[in-house]
């Protein structure tokens, strides 16, 4: 298949979590998005700006609230003429097939009780309805494509570091070819060599197989040098989208501007000012009116507190949603 | 004049598996010191010996661990305990999980002081009152009347920043004080934690894995791998003649944004 093809759409896809007392809690508020083949597209913000929720809801994992999420312009999950569709059954599983994720923290992902071999062979098991001899064989070459001996076939989960099982994790994520593959803060319990080990890794069996990745991170120069598109959520919302290269230069969106500013590097000099983003985001909680980021915004005027700005494409594959850019 | 001294310092858990091996370095006054290095190098084991507060099993097995001129190993426990408090003060990585849960903050900041320096509640009221605006925490009498789990993780890891700085201690010691927290949040921990350093004068040892953190912070910088410190030296020594190659490693994994170099 042709690289840039359209795997995975979201429309004006939103999450609301109910809470007590009739009030409501906004996670995802109308964000649209779509995924590429052969494209790593990364979804960088704050805790708690609904990047997590975001990822479960394209895995199915979580239910749409409004809007819709397509997979090859098959809709998939969301509301249609207010009712709640959902894949179930056979095509749900074959849609788990093509879309697989990969955890945060792989201590929590695997079973105490199961050796790292039962969990590689269980992907052949049960999709490609393979003997146990030869879902064994396919264990051993699933090791292998993530540079692990076979003596890890036999091995116990607690036996392994954070890094090795990151590996087995995603060693049985790719074993079936998927097309799209889901990061949720996937290196960030890692150190940081390992993390660059595992980032190669993806990026290599990505170039094999010309998956699309959605990757979520709070690491912004990690997510520069890894992906062709970033997408920046604040409060739910996205507030701009841009190409993945050099993206220091070209953010405009002055919340990505504060992200970048809050970032340490180690070449940086010392004795520069630290560039502190005021008081705290508002509560998710209930109707926001305006800008989301328009309280800690030192460019804010009365607009932004009565419209909320829409996404405005500015360049190519570059849009941002800010009444003043 | 050296605040804290750590002279050939060994560590072993019960286990027998040596966890810190000969480990010597001092902290200079009114300066901060960022130890580096990855998960199970022993840089948090070391922060806690500093403190006297090993984990369970741990153990000093060698070496001298000197706050100022006296020995921690031949204190007594009333000694340690006025140690604790007004000489150092340790943050920890979670901080928001150290504060009682069903205590008001205020409540639990004036006990703290209290138990350290004479004083009515209505004085350490006002000095815990001070003491948040100083870190520039929003409506510090809201912050006093809530409870732990109605403020977020930055401004719980702020309370207790300032509870640690209340009582003036020369040092310092903070664990990860930001790797729970959002960038923009660091940011502002960061900048409270070096104006702090600014007016007070206070010592700070750091044990942080962001290498960007501890260049941004830190005077001098302690590299550990495997319990063993691998580097000594002040910034800019580290950072730019990095000699140990282990260092090398750490410095050139650090992903880094484009246009970092050339200073945008």
């Amino acid at each position: 298949m042709e690289n840039n093809q359209e795997i995975i759409r979201l429309e004006n896809v939103s999450k609301t979590f109910d809470l007590r007392y009739h009030k409501t809690l906004r996670a995802v508020d109308d964000v649209s998005l779509s995924l590429h083949k052969g494209i790593c597209t990364a979804i960088v913000g704050e805790s708690g700006c609904g990047k997590s929720t975001l990822a479960r809801m394209v895995t199915l994992l979580e239910p749409v609230t409004d809007g819709m999420i397509y997979y090859k312009n098959e809709p998939i999950g969301g509301m249609q003429n207010g009712r709640n569709i959902a894949l179930r059954g056979e095509k749900l599983r074959e849609y788990r097939r093509n879309v697989q994720m990969i955890f945060q923290d792989p201590a929590n992902v695997f079973s105490p009780r199961m050796k790292i071999g039962t969990f590689l062979m269980e992907p052949w098991i049960h999709y490609e309805k393979k003997s146990k001899k030869e879902a064994r064989e396919m264990a051993y070459y699933s090791l292998k494509r993530v540079y692990l001996g076979e003596e890890y076939f036999d091995k116990y989960p607690h036996q392994l570091s954070g890094g090795e099982l990151q590996r087995i994790a995603i060693a049985r994520a790719i074993a079936l070819h998927p097309e799209v593959l889901i990061c949720d803060e996937a290196t960030s319990a890692l150190d940081v060599s390992i993390q660059q080990e595992i980032m190669a890794l993806l990026k290599e069996h990505q170039d094999e197989t010309n998956y699309a990745i959605l990757f979520i991170s709070h690491d912004l120069a990690l997510v520069e040098n890894f992906s062709q598109q970033v997408v920046v959520m604040y409060l739910g919302r996205i507030v701009e989208i841009m190409n993945g290269a050099a993206f220091r230069k070209h953010a405009r969106h002055p919340y990505t501007k504060a992200l970048l500013g809050s970032v340490f590097s180690i070449y940086d000099d010392p004795d520069k000012e630290i560039y502190v983003l005021e008081g705290e985001a508002q509560s998710p909680t209930g109707e926001i009116k305006g800008c989301v980021f328009c309280n800690r915004c030192s460019q804010a005027k009365d607009i932004c507190r009565r419209e909320a700005p829409v996404l405005k494409p500015i360049r190519t594959g570059h849009q941002v949603a800010c009444h003043f850019v | 004049m050296n605040v804290l001294e750590l002279r050939d310092v060994s560590i072993i858990y019960q286990n027998t598996k040596e966890a810190v091996k000969h480990v010597s370095f001092a902290v200079p006054e009114g300066k901060i010191v960022a130890i580096v290095g990855e998960s199970g190098s022993g840089k948090s084991t070391l922060i806690r010996a500093a403190i006297g507060l090993l984990p369970a099993g741990g153990e000093l097995a060698s070496g001298q661990i000197l706050f100022g001129e006296k020995d921690m190993a031949v204190m007594t426990a009333e000694e340690l305990r006025h140690v604790r408090g007004e000489g150092m003060a340790m943050i920890f990585q979670n901080a928001g999980d150290y504060l009682n849960p069903r205590r008001k903050v205020c409540d639990q900041y004036v006990e703290t002081l209290r138990c350290h320096q004479p004083m009515t509640k209505k004085q350490g009221y006002e000095i815990a009152k001070k003491m948040l605006a100083t870190l520039k925490l929003p409506d510090t009498k809201h912050v006093m009347n809530a409870y732990p789990f109605q403020l977020s993780g930055g401004m719980k890891q702020r309370v207790a920043i300032a509870m640690a700085m209340s009582m003036h201690p020369k040092l310092l010691l903070a664990d990860e004080p930001t790797s729970a927290l959002d960038v923009t949040v660091q940011a502002q921990v960061v900048k409270q934690m070096m104006d702090l350093r600014d007016k007070m004068g206070t010592a700070i040892v750091i044990v942080t894995h962001n290498m960007g953190v501890a260049s941004k912070m830190a005077d001098y910088i302690a590299v550990m791998q495997n319990g063993e410190l691998k580097e000594f030296g002040t910034r800019e020594q580290v950072i730019y003649h990095p000699e140990n190659d282990y260092t090398k490693k750490l410095l050139t994994v650090v992903p880094k944004l484009q246009g970092e170099t050339d200073g945008e």
